[in-house]
């Protein structure tokens, strides 16, 4: 059966190329391409997101027995995520190339850094402490469609 | 251990990374003016005081600076754990380092005993207390797996080059040990190839798929790499105890050289595959970086094929000086327009989020995203700047007339790199005012 780590690191990287087609689109000035990049990030970031918020995150509190330890700082990174994926939205929806790609790029930092505590911390700890119930809580993540 | 505390959100106030940073450049442009003051003479041999004194001044002042300062940044990131005391450890890092790194380094040059003992002093204290912090801040890390092997050996390393180096400069003093020259190639390597590139390794481990979304680097060569390098450079302190015949230390520089060689083809070939079409100024330096340092080892390596190779001469600092301008600089000047604009973006996001959460301040102020923290237009000219400065001072060891052109371009270009993080951090100044609630 996949880790945890696994599967949510490889859900990194899905995100991160949606993300990486939106910038090349964006930069080639391609908006029709650039439109459809975004709205396919935006589903795959969000699904990310709420298979972690729903289903991980509180599996994990259950064993560091409070949610206002590790991942209620993922949580509000979550939250800085969509708010800069707005801003990209609204600069994508104006058109204006060069506040788009800086503001894509600030996001991408902002993921990536997150990503790394997230792969190289809260995972494999997850990993350790969920071996029990991690077949089940794997089997909902798989099938999550974000709301 | 309580799970509940682990702490994922210590980023240090933005001043401590930022003086550090800021603070780096201003040594490389010393370093220029102390080598225009010296002359070319000064190029005649790696033992004129002169040269020993003014490379001082680039790597405690530029390298180690910016090094301190980015691993004060990427500890909480990639350990889970900071600096014990992060910003004490920092203020007095920073300020004995930035004192003690003029007084080592001219007093080197100048041959002025007290200077190198008041700036040793200095600089022994800095870089022994940001090691015993970085130790403690690894030891204490639940993180596993290659960077963190490498963050551990390169800090060894260091650990190794300041008492080689203390060991040095005390015979210097002459109130030292016996001061046999092979100790200062042993100093030499431990700086360069275990601090200076192991930190570099393993930092480009998280940087290099990160920023330019590469594949990662391949498993076995991210797990062995900082070892292998590690193994081989404890085997090369050898013979300063135990009579090795030559050949024999020969081929373990040899197998130094072809690792050193692997990490720059591997993450090569990784660039060559990144997935981000848009090559920004980062990735030119990184470029930079990987090509001087197949050519700083191609050089070396060429010295000891053909004999009569280079000429005595400034020639023969060649393969060093791309090593440390060519890959190290380069690479740092990259990574500090990644690092700079997104700390200054990150912290006034958090102070927007702060004003938010109290509903106080400005909610909604529209900060500069990374693009906007730093002009890109400027970013694009420094690099040029470097690019010029690299190949005038490379020439400059070919034919003396390019020494004054070259040092200028040098002095030009981290006086631009300066200024360029100076906008970063008045845009910092000018926000964080305007977020403040007592500005509505």
């Amino acid at each position: 059966m996949q880790t945890i780590q696994d599967f949510f690191t490889h859900d990194h990287r899905d995100c991160d190329h949606r993300l990486a087609d939106l910038e090349s689109a964006v930069a080639d000035q391609d908006w029709p391409a650039a439109e459809t990049a975004c709205a396919r990030f935006h589903h795959d970031l969000e699904r990310h997101l709420q298979r972690e918020e729903t289903l991980l995150f509180p599996a994990i509190d259950t064993f560091t027995g409070s949610s206002g330890g590790p991942t209620e700082v993922m949580r509000r990174e979550h939250d800085q995520m969509r708010a800069l994926l707005t801003d990209v939205q609204d600069t994508l929806a104006r058109r204006a190339v060069d506040p788009c790609l800086g503001n894509i790029e600030t996001l991408m930092t902002l993921i990536q850094l997150h990503n790394v505590k997230e792969e190289q911390i809260l995972y494999p700890m997850a990993d350790k402490h969920l071996s029990a119930g991690r077949d089940h809580l794997m089997g909902q993540v798989r099938t999550l469609e974000p709301a | 251990m309580n799970l509940s505390r682990l702490s994922l959100d210590r980023t240090p106030p933005l001043w401590v990374p930022l003086q550090f940073m800021i603070t780096a450049p201003l040594f490389a442009v010393l370093f220029a003016l102390l080598m225009l003051w010296l002359g070319p003479q000064t190029l005649l041999s790696r033992w004129m005081p002169g040269l020993i004194g003014a490379t001082h001044i680039l790597v405690l002042g530029y390298l180690a600076m910016v090094m301190f300062g980015a691993m004060q940044q990427l500890l909480p990131v990639v350990a889970g754990s900071p600096l014990p005391k992060d910003l004490l450890t920092s203020r007095v890092t920073h300020g004995l380092l930035a004192l003690g790194t003029p007084f080592l380094g001219i007093g080197l040059a100048t041959q002025a005993h007290w200077a190198v003992m008041l700036g040793g002093t200095l600089v022994l204290g800095a870089v022994a207390l940001f090691i015993l912090g970085a130790l403690i801040s690894l030891a204490r890390s639940r993180a596993r797996g290659p960077t963190l092997t490498g963050l551990w050996l390169a800090v060894i390393s260091l650990l190794m080059a300041m008492v080689l180096g203390g060991w040095l400069a005390s015979g210097h003093l002459g109130q030292g040990w016996p001061l046999p020259r092979y100790l200062t190639n042993i100093h030499l390597i431990w700086a360069l190839f275990g601090w200076i590139a192991l930190l570099i390794a393993a930092v480009a481990y998280q940087v290099v798929p990160m920023f330019q979304m590469t594949p990662e680097y391949p498993r076995l060569f991210a797990r062995g790499y900082a070892p292998v390098v590690f193994s081989l450079l404890v085997l090369l302190t050898l013979p300063a105890w135990l009579h090795l015949p030559e050949w024999l230390t020969l081929l373990m520089g040899m197998a130094l050289a072809i690792a050193l060689a692997a990490f720059a083809v591997v993450t090569l070939w990784l660039q060559s595959r990144r997935r981000r079409r848009n090559a920004d100024v980062t990735v030119y330096f990184w470029r930079t970086g990987l090509i001087a340092l197949l050519a700083a080892i191609a050089l070396w390596a060429l010295a000891h094929l053909l004999p009569g190779w280079p000429p005595r001469g400034p020639l023969m600092l060649l393969p060093v000086w791309l090593f440390l301008a060519g890959f190290a600089m380069s690479i740092i000047n990259g990574m500090l327009y990644k690092i700079v604009p997104f700390l200054v973006w990150l912290h006034l996001n958090n102070q927007r989020l702060n004003n938010q959460r109290l509903s106080t301040g400005n909610l909604r102020a529209p900060i500069p995203n990374m693009h906007e923290v730093i002009p890109l237009k400027l970013t694009r000219w420094q690099l040029y700047l470097h690019w010029l400065a690299l190949t005038g001072t490379v020439g400059a060891l070919f034919w003396s007339g390019l020494f004054v052109p070259a040092l200028l371009l040098l002095a030009a270009s981290n006086g631009l790199l300066t200024w360029n993080l100076a906008q970063g951090a008045q845009q910092f100044r000018c926000w964080h005012r305007r977020l403040k609630p007592s500005a509505n």
